[in-house]
């Protein structure tokens, strides 16, 4: 598996070698677009809005879209300008308590490999960790993005999650949400029982994306038969009828006129009897 | 293939093609429909588009394929085609097409032209708006019922003021809300009142309505876009067809229909197709005609705030 990123743990004058690597693997088929009638990858090409041409990457600029159609150009040095220095560490600033944290904010793990000599320092802080219940928190900046992360005792290693920082976090009260103020004894003791009835004990093997295992059968089913090769596009209308199409088009227009000379006037009605 | 006709538009002949092309692939509906809609909206439509230079926004492969907003009437554009020439923010010029007339609208058409987009000044005075529009613009999971419940709010403030005000579906996700000047004015004065209003619109239901530009303040909430009130600004012109993944046509609607939707909580009363739309207008006539004829003053927001 590869790395995602090799650097260090800081905390005070400790600094403790470490590589990170994704914990989460998720396989999905990957689909390629192609053209119905004879299979060709379809590719994307970058055009201009204005005039459909394409545009090379050498004249791609970025811009900020301030108001509708209007814009302002950050070239390079303008991102270089402000890129947050991109150290090799993970700087732990603080330790929290783990359950003092929404876990709302906790988005995308990464197990943590010790590197070379970091041996003691790395099962100290695990320990330590474990013990207290706390995690740290820490910034650390992968491909030239600044994250915020927490640094956790996981079973016999430490794993760093990566944490939204809180102000991305929308409110709840921002979307509609009931508000009832008298539910009922009796009402709130049947949703009670609906859910004793339901409950089990988490059995996480219980759970798996029968989507994707379906869709993998599919797809060996295909193989297997050699890979079908799919109908001739239809055309939607034989050519012979455009004749007829420009005559309900002539007809479309003659009544429009007929409309006009009769004096039909558009407006509403009411206003026209008042005239 | 191409497939090449004429048609004999009260004289004129304007070539049309590919009719067969299905433009709507959701709907079946072809480029032929979308020439016969429009020339069938066209004694309702074109007094609107009068004398006003046009972007226009084509899908040459349809409404699921690559899109581009002309606003340069094309070179090939035949002889008898108005066009007005406008200055641009950088100096230059672009020289828009105008749609005075039944041929100009079917070449339009013609160019899968789908959604006609307009300036709220007329060639002839680029710096005067006729009307002012309030853009309101959902931010998911608002929507149209949301832009409902906030378009009810800005006819009471306007109301509050003594000015009418005419309300339209976007086609889209959206309302616009048009109220009527014909009077000289500047884009300044109504650029500002409509700020000024969307701001007292925030403050007042500040849950509901966001009139500030980002993207990410939008969500839950109706922005009430005053920003459209500018010379270089177009919005979608009424009666014109939107690029939906089925045809839905930018309808006037009256204050009645918008409460009744408000009240039953049901928007699809609000929605209309080409078919419903000719339908429609041909018993109600068009209920945007006093958007063009009613004389208002834009009165002093000093002091005003909407009412509650």
């Amino acid at each position: 598996m590869k790395p995602v990123w090799k650097g260090a743990i800081s905390l005070g004058l400790v600094s403790i070698p470490i590589i990170l690597y994704p914990a989460i693997r998720r396989e999905e088929l990957r689909f390629r677009l192609l053209r119905a009638s004879d299979l060709s990858p379809v590719n994307y090409k970058r055009v201009a809005e204005a005039d459909g041409k394409e545009v090379p990457w050498s004249e791609i600029v970025k811009g900020y879209e301030y108001e509708k159609g209007r814009f302002v150009v950050l070239k390079e040095e303008d991102f270089k300008r402000v890129d947050v220095e991109a150290t090799e560490t993970v700087d732990i600033l603080n330790f929290v308590e783990l359950a003092g944290v929404d876990p709302l904010l906790f988005y995308k793990p990464y197990f943590m490999e010790v590197g070379k000599g970091g041996d003691k320092a790395y099962a100290l802080l695990r320990e330590a960790l474990a013990k207290s219940g706390k995690i740290g928190i820490a910034k650390v900046v992968i491909k030239v993005r600044q994250h915020l992360a927490a640094i956790k005792a996981q079973q016999n290693g430490l794993m760093l999650e990566l944490m939204h920082f809180p102000d991305e976090i929308l409110k709840l009260s921002e979307f509609k949400i009931p508000v009832v103020r008298n539910v009922s004894k009796a009402e709130l003791g049947m949703a009670g029982q609906l859910i004793e009835g339901m409950s089990c004990a988490w059995k996480p093997e219980l759970y798996r994306d029968n989507h994707e295992e379906a869709l993998h059968k599919l797809v060996e089913k295909k193989m297997a038969g050699g890979g079908r090769l799919p109908h001739a596009p239809k055309r939607s209308r034989p050519p012979s009828k455009v004749i007829d199409l420009v005559a309900v088009l002539q007809e479309s227009l003659k009544q429009s006129k007929a409309g006009a000379a009769r004096g039909r006037k558009p407006g509403p009605k009411h206003r026209a009897q008042a005239a | 293939m191409k497939t090449v006709a004429e048609l004999d538009v009260g004289g004129i002949r304007v070539p049309v093609s590919n009719l067969p092309k299905v433009l709507y692939p959701e709907a079946g509906f072809t480029k032929g429909d979308v020439i016969n809609y429009y020339i069938r909206i066209a004694p309702f439509l074109l007094p609107h588009l009068k004398g006003r230079p046009v972007t226009m926004k084509r899908y040459p492969d349809g409404v699921k394929g690559f899109f581009f907003y002309e606003r340069n009437c094309p070179s090939h554009r035949p002889r008898w085609m108005d066009t007005a020439k406008v200055g641009r923010s950088d100096g230059g010029q672009t020289e828009y097409c105008v749609i005075n007339t039944l041929p100009a609208l079917v070449w339009a058409a013609n160019l899968a032209d789908l959604e006609l987009h307009t300036f709220l000044h007329r060639a002839a005075a680029v710096h005067r708006p006729t009307a002012i529009v309030f853009d309101l613009d959902p931010g998911p999971p608002a929507d149209l019922l949301s832009c409902c419940a906030v378009a009810l709010r800005l006819k009471a403030a306007l109301d509050a003021l003594g000015l009418e005000c005419f309300p339209k579906t976007s086609g889209s996700k959206g309302l616009q809300v048009y109220v009527p000047l014909n009077v000289p004015v500047t884009y300044d004065l109504t650029k500002a009142f409509a700020h000024q209003m969307a701001d007292g619109l925030q403050r007042r239901t500040p849950g509901l309505v966001v009139s500030r530009m980002e993207k990410n303040l939008r969500s839950g909430k109706v922005l009430v876009d005053w920003s459209q009130n500018d010379g270089h600004k177009t919005t979608v012109n009424v009666y014109s067809l939107r690029a939906t993944e089925n045809p839905t046509v930018s309808t006037p609607v009256t204050w009645g229909e918008i409460a009744k939707a408000h009240r039953l909580k049901r928007s699809d009363s609000l929605v209309f197709g080409p078919e419903s739309l000719l339908k429609r207008v041909d018993k109600i006539g068009d209920l945007f005609a006093p958007v063009l004829k009613l004389r208002q003053k834009l009165p002093s927001l000093d002091g005003f705030s909407p009412p509650a």
